[in-house]
């Protein structure tokens, strides 16, 4: 686990921001309280950060940070849902999710009772979109998703959530790992796909910004 | 006299005038008061004008504060403009852009602000207290008001500071981490890393400092 952490020290030195600007970026939500992990070493205690995580999040800050407020920023990063709602054509026509996903999702959860859909419906579309275009999954275990996280996702596993797909001797199973934490199985076991729902949301908040479409 | 009693919820401005207790998270544009409230559950409030002594069961969430008086949260702080005059204890940390503070502060989490100012009186606290600019100095008139020193000598005890320009005098530290970082007259500390530039009271005491080299 050591190897992907990085001290603050190494942060501030390979990216050149300085203390005020982290502390500014975590006061305004940009980086999010868990990253700071604190431990004790022989110089006192140190702050380390998930290397990869942080590195991304101050890169594409720094990127964004001239076109967008830092509070519209803090938007974006907050894995909380948000506002608003799309109906089918609108998803389709912004090339959000492709039509296969949409219909397995209808399919599968059947049709939602009012014509839109709400972020939270569409970040699960996302998901399954994600997964069946990269090939991970087969329809029938897209339906399988569909169901564990309308089942489990937010209420149980909090936001900041991750989804796992494994199979072993060719029997598939969902996990979803609330904290997107760490976890260890038998060696038989293969992880096929793992998603963080917290960058999902990101990513989906981005495409629906039209920023990055 | 007796205090005042009422269930919380959303109001637009608030005024009290004497004591008065909120069964309730409060949520308001502004409250001023003058005397004692206490509040049952979290203050939410875009401008907060307080004299007088404040106790707050749950969180505080404020835009504009100042309070001439005594502050008391349970759980933490967050605003954006805040100017005490007086003591202030929290749970949990303060996250605010500036936080101005003639006083004495008690807490056990963060403190979080652009730009930190105290000018201290009796003893203070925290656990962290990092930001841009950090300037922490003891209240001047002591020297020669004696009864104003009740509070014992003002001093902050604390265990990381982390900012970018640092002025210290009367404090207490492990470790202070900076930029441009200046030690003065009563400090007690254990390590100092700075990138840009140190300097040290001969009135203070520093046991290892080291700077960080930048490419």
């Amino acid at each position: 686990m050591n190897e992907d952490l990085i001290s603050k020290k190494e942060l501030l030195d390979m990216t050149g921001i300085s203390y005020g600007q982290l502390y500014r970026w975590k006061r305004k939500n940009l980086i999010p309280e868990q990253w700071f992990i604190r431990k004790s070493s022989f110089t006192g205690q140190e702050t380390f950060f998930p290397r990869e995580k942080i590195l991304q999040r101050i890169d594409r800050i720094l990127n964004m940070k001239d076109d967008l407020s830092l509070d519209a920023l803090a938007d974006v990063f907050s894995p909380s849902p948000g506002e608003v709602s799309l109906s089918v054509g609108e998803i389709l026509e912004r090339n959000i999710v492709t039509t296969i996903s949409l219909n397995l999702y209808i399919e599968s959860a059947g049709a939602p009772a009012q014509p839109e859909f709400s972020f939270e419906k569409m970040l699960i579309i996302y998901v399954l979109d994600k997964m069946l275009r990269s090939g991970d999954i087969s329809l029938e275990e897209g339906r399988l998703l569909v169901r564990t996280l309308e089942a489990h996702f937010p209420e149980r596993t909090g936001r900041e959530c991750g989804v796992m797909l494994t199979r072993k001797m060719g029997v598939v199973a969902f996990m979803l790992v609330p904290g997107n934490g760490e976890i260890y199985m038998d060696s038989e076991v293969r992880t096929v796909v793992k998603l963080s729902m917290a960058q999902c949301t990101e990513e989906l908040k981005l495409w629906m910004g039209g920023s990055e479409g | 006299m007796e205090t005042a009693c009422r269930t919380g919820g959303v109001f637009g401005k608030v005024s009290v005038t004497g004591d008065a207790e909120f069964n309730g998270s409060i949520d308001c544009l502004s409250l001023k008061s003058t005397g004692n409230i206490k509040v049952d559950g979290s203050l939410r409030s875009g401008i907060l004008k307080a004299t007088g002594d404040l106790k707050i069961e749950g969180g505080l969430t404020v835009t504009k504060m100042s309070l001439t008086g005594e502050i008391q949260v349970k759980e933490s702080i967050s605003g954006e403009d805040m100017k005490i005059f007086g003591t202030c204890t929290v749970k949990n940390g303060i996250q605010t852009d500036q936080f101005k503070l003639k006083g004495a502060v008690q807490s056990e989490g963060m403190l979080n602000a652009e730009v930190v100012e105290m000018v201290l009186i009796g003893k203070s606290n925290a656990a962290e207290i990092v930001g841009t600019r950090i300037d922490i100095h003891p209240f001047g008139v002591q020297k020669w008001v004696p009864w104003l020193r009740m509070g014992g000598t003002p001093e902050l005890e604390v265990q990381v500071i982390e900012g970018d320009v640092i002025s210290l005098e009367n404090t207490m530290a492990d470790t202070v981490r900076g930029g441009k970082v200046s030690i003065g007259p009563g400090c007690r500390i254990r390590l100092v890393e700075y990138s840009k530039s140190f300097h040290q009271d001969r009135r203070a005491e520093v046991v290892e400092n080291v700077r960080l080299m930048e490419d």
